[in-house]
């Protein structure tokens, strides 16, 4: 596992793993260019990284000791001043960086006691060594999970119902969901907008099925969870796709998604006693342009809707705070219902093992096509020639790579260079959790949009993942919270929240054990890096990407950025068209060259291409990314 | 047993840079071999059905893409493997130093449930030159000392015991799969897919 030295060319250099930079890098190198891909960390994703219970106890840590704060009057060390040629200057850039602040975790179970060390220190070493005992090492608790496994293939729905192809059908099928309310409700459950079942009116038909199949009254210690520390995916930016979004598309058009799967958002939730909707078809018929810029919220209420069908369309589908525009509100309302249908009756997925996959597919495309990838390394220079034009850097281990362009996220570039339009915070929490908020089975993943009565125009988005979503062990859930940071500590953003799905910690007993209690918490700050853009010192031939950080449910935005960032290198290119299959990527002798479909062929007439693009792409063209 | 379900191994190369991973790889699956594989470029995975125990297995064969070559290689690449096949160069001992950290790094990345039974194959690669400098001795001794990890000598330009080293990781995978199957309570997971119809973009409503 020796290391060794880069090229010492590139057409281009991308720093920083996050979303846009790894599709970028696949753009890139798709079309035969060389890439160069670092990180300053030793894991991909960036602000969208996942880690497992240890690795985001790293991260804490690590978070703790890093520094932001770029030095850029920092004298130029010698070494990188003979690296340069003549007329070459060069720009420090920032080596390290915050991704959160604020951030406590802590478990909310106790330690184990000696005893049960001392039994579950044997059950680990069967399981270590289970050379004679051929059981399965969960063998003790096998038949209750055969009982639930049952349960679970009872309650799926069918995986696809092909009979539901346009938005018209599905909302007329919505219609024939009448509503009823009960001010006893507390959480209901929108699920299945096809299937014509019988609406649960309420909530108490899931609190009876509650009492019937009562959650496992499992008292968890610390170790309990730790024993599985590799078993959880904690996302830092946890997110989900539109099944007709630009993502879902790009990752169909590329064949990135052959490396990965995913699990359909099964449930949409909202805190409101009232369940179905028939203004879905009525809204969309209408769009008025008159409304389109005013308030989302006057449309809804000009529709002689009821306040609970209202607060519905707003809350659980469009996902906007009061203020927010028709037009805004509209386009969110369509894409969700457009994306009803294509992968069963969900509008959205979750990619399997967390978002932190995501970056990772498109960096292997990347690979595939010859992106070099080096991680635990980053530039600390720039280098730009005479004319303030980027061309090249010094990486950390001390080597000058020359390059054209320089893709980094903005986190990698100094303060003067980069401009950040959103000056604002997120809230971050992750609770892992011994049950679900409206257990229905064990493999619902779950998506909430929870306006608390006091502060309306702060919505928290309140994503549940199950075992099957392959995030964390069986018999716990992930539960993902996000909003707009109000307070210094970001626990307090979600008290309300908090206070209202959750176990009370101090009041464990009876009353609120079917509430889920929070095993394991972490709350952190993260800053809204989603829009930026260079500033006028920059050097030209430098790209900036967003790094991050913003408060929306989807990923759709990093794909159209990525394209910009992309297209002006190449403006003439095709965005990560189509590769061959894997059967015909296949490099073979100089002899048999000539007659092969291969890549070494397909790259070389690239090749040609690219270096008439080359000479046509004006070097100072556009620089912002966004 | 009729109504089995359609069984996909993922099984996954690890090795240091230029041992022949992609040439094993290629050899095993397109009967191909080149000496042109510096670093790994245009090698994603391969897929080939094979008969294990009178049972049609489609085995995903998962090339590293050249990212093992200055460590990058994501926790992503290691999910859900179902095999792993350990490749060193006979002629570089540097090469079978390193498997004791990549089956480490394995066993961290992917965390199989059973770390202990999990269904390695170690490679000798490369038997075909002259200049060997590690024996089938000290690698069968090594593979032994990891749990009888079974061991195959090969050349992949030759094509000389590719196959069964192949057969070997898919028959172990199989022997653990059925125990998966136990376990695995829950419906495949979505792939995405063409064919599956976009609804209109302008529809009606």
């Amino acid at each position: 596992m020796a290391c060794e030295e880069f090229p010492n060319n590139f057409d281009v250099v991308v720093l920083g793993t996050g979303l846009t930079e790894t599709i970028a890098a696949a753009a890139f190198s798709r079309i035969g260019l060389k890439v160069l891909h670092l990180d300053r960390n030793d894991y991909y994703g960036g602000a969208y990284s996942n880690f497992n219970l240890d690795g985001i106890e790293d991260w804490r840590k690590a978070n703790e000791t890093r520094n932001s704060d770029c030095n850029e009057d920092e004298e130029i060390p010698d070494k990188v001043k003979d690296l340069l040629q003549n007329g070459e200057t060069v720009i420090s850039l920032n080596r390290d960086n915050k991704t959160a602040f604020n951030i406590q975790a802590r478990f909310h179970v106790r330690e184990r006691t000696a005893e049960e060390q001392a039994k579950a220190d044997l059950k680990f070493n069967t399981f270590k060594f289970p050379s004679l005992n051929e059981q399965n090492p969960t063998s003790d608790i096998s038949q209750e999970e055969e009982e639930k496994k049952e349960d679970a293939e009872q309650s799926e729905s069918p995986a696809t119902d092909s009979g539901v192809s346009s938005c018209t059908e599905k909302l007329n099928e919505m219609l024939s969901l009448t509503t009823t309310s009960d001010n006893t409700a507390e959480v209901c459950e929108i699920k299945d907008f096809s299937q014509p079942e019988p609406p649960k009116s309420d909530c108490e038909d899931s609190h009876a099925a509650q009492v019937e199949n009562p959650p496992k009254h499992r008292e968890w210690t610390v170790g309990d969870i730790k024993d599985d520390w590799r078993r959880y995916c904690l996302d830092i930016s946890p997110k989900i796709l539109y099944c007709c979004g630009d993502l879902v598309d790009l990752l169909i058009q590329s064949d990135v998604a052959r490396y990965c799967e995913f699990r359909s958002v099964s449930r949409v939730l909202t805190v409101l006693n009232n369940l179905l909707l028939q203004i879905m078809n009525l809204a969309l018929k209408n769009i008025k342009a008159n409304y389109l810029d005013k308030p989302f919220i006057e449309f809804l209420k000009s529709k002689k809707l009821t306040p609970n069908i209202q607060h519905y369309i707003q809350h659980a589908i469009a996902m906007v705070t009061d203020s927010e525009l028709s037009q805004v509100g509209l386009t969110k309302t369509k894409k969700f219902i457009q994306s009803l249908g294509r992968y069963g009756n969900n509008a959205f997925l979750f990619p399997l093992y967390g978002t932190g996959e995501l970056p990772q597919a498109f960096s292997r495309l990347s690979a595939v096509f010859g992106g070099i990838y080096c991680l635990a390394t980053t530039a600390t220079h720039l280098i730009a020639d005479s004319d303030r034009k980027c061309c090249g850097i010094i990486t950390s281990k001390g080597q000058r790579i020359s390059c054209r362009y320089v893709v980094a996220e903005c986190s990698y570039l100094p303060p003067s260079l980069v401009l950040k339009l959103n000056k604002r915070m997120l809230s971050r929490a992750v609770y892992i959790t011994d049950s679900s908020l409206l257990p229905t089975g064990d493999s619902e993943l779950s998506l909430l949009h929870y306006v608390s009565p006091k502060d309306s125009e702060r919505p928290v988005t309140v994503l549940e993942l199950p075992s099957s979503a392959c995030v964390c062990p069986k018999n716990t859930f992930i539960i993902h919270l996000t909003t707009i940071s109000n307070h210094n500590d970001p626990s307090e953003d979600f008290n309300d929240v908090r206070e209202t799905l959750f176990a009370n910690e101090v009041l464990v007993q009876n009353k609120d054990t079917v509430k889920p209690k929070i095993l394991w918490s972490i709350y952190f700050n993260q800053e809204d890096n989603s829009k930026v853009k260079l500033t006028e010192d920059a050097v030209t031939n430098v790209l900036v990407a967003s790094g991050g950080g913003d408060p929306g449910v989807d990923l759709d935005w990093c794909v159209a950025e990525a394209k910009v960032i992309f297209h002006t290198v190449c403006p003439t290119e095709e965005f990560l068209p189509k590769p061959p299959n894997p059967e015909d990527i296949i490099l073979v002798d100089d002899a048999e060259a000539s007659t092969c479909q291969g890549t070494s062929e397909y790259l070389e007439k690239n090749k040609e291409e690219i270096s008439e693009i080359q000479e046509t792409v004006s070097t100072d063209s556009v620089q912002e990314a966004v | 047993m009729a109504s089995r379900k359609k069984v996909l191994l993922k099984v996954i190369i690890l090795g240091d840079s230029g041992v022949g991973k992609t040439s094993l790889m290629n050899q095993y699956v397109a009967k191909k071999f080149s000496n042109q594989y510096k670093a790994t470029i245009g090698a994603d995975f391969l897929t080939k059905e094979v008969m294990v125990d009178d049972r049609l297995v489609t085995m995903q064969i998962w090339d590293t893409a050249g990212q093992e070559r200055f460590q990058s290689l994501g926790v992503a690449f290691y999910r859900g493997a179902d095999g792993c096949v350990l490749v060193f160069d006979v002629t570089m001992p540097n090469t079978f130093r390193s498997l004791d950290s990549w089956r480490d790094e394995f066993l961290i990345q992917a965390s199989p449930r059973d770390p202990e039974n999990f269904p390695f194959v170690v490679i000798g690669n490369k038997i075909d030159l002259e200049n060997r400098a590690v024996s089938a001795r000290r690698a069968q001794g090594w593979c032994h000392s990891k749990g009888d990890i079974p061991y195959f000598e090969t050349s992949a330009k030759e094509a000389i015991n590719v196959e069964q080293a192949f057969q070997a990781v898919a028959k172990n995978a199989m022997a653990q799969e059925s125990d998966v199957e136990l376990c695995s309570d829950f419906p495949d997971p979505i792939k995405l897919k063409d064919d599956q119809a976009k609804p209109r973009e302008n529809c009606a409503c």
